[in-house]
């Protein structure tokens, strides 16, 4: 098989995992075999005979989409699956001590979370998301009685919830992560989520490739269209959830551009925010693992920080190839608490990133939460870092 | 045409192939051509896809028969018993949809 073949192979069975993966690989590698058999009966040689059958056999597409409507990913937890490092870090910046009562003060849009799902029509409704006790809830049977008509499928399992997500390619996966059915009175049977991930849901309007995914009980699992992508769980477990939460509703519900988002913005969450005071790397630059920062936070206070994925990097192309996307820009999330000696440690998970410097928070005021990307490499940080990339793209997972 | 209809069609071709004996993907893709003289020329897009379905469906059952070259192996599907029932169900109800179908076709002066 040479390395077209393989690409075809690799694109056919995206969106597929593991065992089940590799079967359909093979009998796809059985089948292109037999066409380039039969080619080179009639002539051609292996090299000609391959590109002729590649070119008969045309986009892998259709062979993934198709499969990936049949089988859904297996619940995150527990997952034996390569789960791709895309996760939209974010510099989370937390007031001194303020992290443990913001709970109670939160704001959070019951409504837009699914709103975009719909693209942008508000087809589900206030009622059918809650933000009950800090946590969401979504109506799977509304989702499902909305979404339907637009034709995305539903297909049910019987195991447990596990988790559910949003993902568009080449963005930050929307993950809310456990999940589990209850009923909350006033509302209905919900099925219940930590929002514990990014939700780049502005994109998700206008990307075909957009997905929603509810993995677990009775696998509810809303394809909108083919494209698939993994997803890391290891961010949420850090902590940070009012913050993701906070950048939900950002995003959602303030219609933020890109820039703004970038940017500065307020919440109604009054979080109040420090500067990264000095960025400093251990290792050095082929290879480290660990990346210590000093911030002006107390101990236990999240942070969360953006690795851009470099896409010339070994990682870069990998997951660019793997998941066909122009200009794409793959990035990894780290969250960590702050320790007692005041600096964040974020384990690099293996792959290669650049990490970002763009660190200047222009017109924020006390009370604003800032998302931050840091970009390029720095004078202090010393420019790329990489770490030993590896076979093939595991998860992180965090306890 | 509504998809599910296509689908369901699809479906019979291939339980239809899968009639007299055990194929695997080319084979089947070859059958169906020369068979319909080529009116259906089916695509690895569809076909995998629509093969894995039936096999979700119990239709088919499906294994990788030992490879004799050390390549990748080829999968053999077989009709199971319950796609025997359902080709044979399906068949007859496209012969009452073909029989009603054709009845209307017939111009009313002809006999």
């Amino acid at each position: 098989m040479n390395a077209e073949a393989e690409r075809y192979l690799r694109r056919a069975t995206r969106g597929l995992w593991g065992r089940r993966r590799q079967e359909v690989r093979e009998e796809l590698a059985a089948h292109l075999e037999g066409r380039v058999t039969a080619h080179q009966i009639a002539g051609f040689s292996e090299r000609d005979a391959t590109e002729k059958a590649l070119a008969e056999l045309g986009s892998p597409r259709m062979v993934s989409a198709g499969m990936a409507r049949l089988y859904t990913l297996p619940p995150v937890m527990g997952s034996s699956l390569a789960v791709i490092v895309l996760c939209l870090a974010v510099a989370a910046l937390w007031p001194k001590g303020f992290a443990q009562t913001l709970e109670g003060t939160f704001y959070y849009p019951t409504y837009s979370c699914l709103r975009a799902i719909a693209n942008g029509n508000d087809k589900l409704g206030r009622s059918n998301c809650a933000y009950v006790n800090n946590e969401f809830w979504v109506d799977i049977e509304a989702a499902q009685r909305a979404l339907e008509p637009q034709g995305v499928t539903f297909k049910k399992y019987g195991f447990a919830a596990e988790a559910l997500s949003v993902t568009v390619p080449g963005t930050t996966p929307f993950f809310i992560e456990p999940y589990s059915r209850e009923s909350v009175s006033g509302i209905g049977s919900l099925a219940r989520g930590y929002v514990s991930f990014w939700n780049v849901v502005e994109r998700f309007a206008d990307n075909e490739n957009a997905r929603l995914r509810i993995s677990g009980w009775d696998d509810p699992t809303l394809f909108l269209n083919e494209a698939s992508f993994g997803l890391s769980d290891g961010a949420a477990r850090i902590g940070g959830e009012a913050f993701y939460k906070s950048y939900l509703s950002a995003v959602l519900d303030q219609g933020l551009t890109e820039n703004e988002r970038w940017g500065s913005y307020k919440t109604s969450i009054g979080v109040s925010y420090d500067e990264i005071v000095s960025l400093s790397s251990t290792g050095n630059k082929t290879a480290f693992r660990n990346l210590h920062l000093t911030v002006d936070g107390l101990p236990g206070d999240p942070y969360g920080f953006v690795f851009l994925i470099d896409p010339a990097s070994t990682l870069g192309q990998k997951l660019a190839d793997a998941y066909e996307f122009e200009d794409a820009a793959f990035y990894y999330l780290e969250m960590a608490r702050v320790g007692r000696d005041g600096t964040v440690s974020v384990s690099a998970p293996e792959g290669e990133f650049r990490l970002v410097d763009d660190v200047s928070f222009p017109d924020v005021q006390p009370g604003d939460a800032v998302l931050v990307r840091l970009a390029g490499g720095n004078s202090q940080s010393g420019g790329w870092y990489e770490v030993i990339p590896p076979e093939d793209i595991t998860p992180t997972t965090q306890n | 045409m509504s998809k599910g209809l296509l689908r369901d069609n699809f479906d019979l071709v291939l339980l239809a192939i899968l009639e007299d004996g055990t194929k695997y993907g080319l084979e089947i893709i070859a059958e169906a051509r020369g068979r319909t003289d080529g009116y259906f020329d089916l695509k690895e897009g569809s076909l995998y896809p629509a093969l894995h379905r039936l096999e979700r469906a119990a239709y088919v059952t499906a294994e990788f028969a030992p490879s004799d070259t050390g390549g990748p192996r080829r999968r053999y599907y077989r009709l199971s018993e319950s796609g025997v029932k359902h080709l044979a169900e399906r068949r007859a109800a496209w012969e009452r949809f073909n029989g009603a179908v054709g009845a209307l076709w017939k111009p009313k002066e002809a006999k």
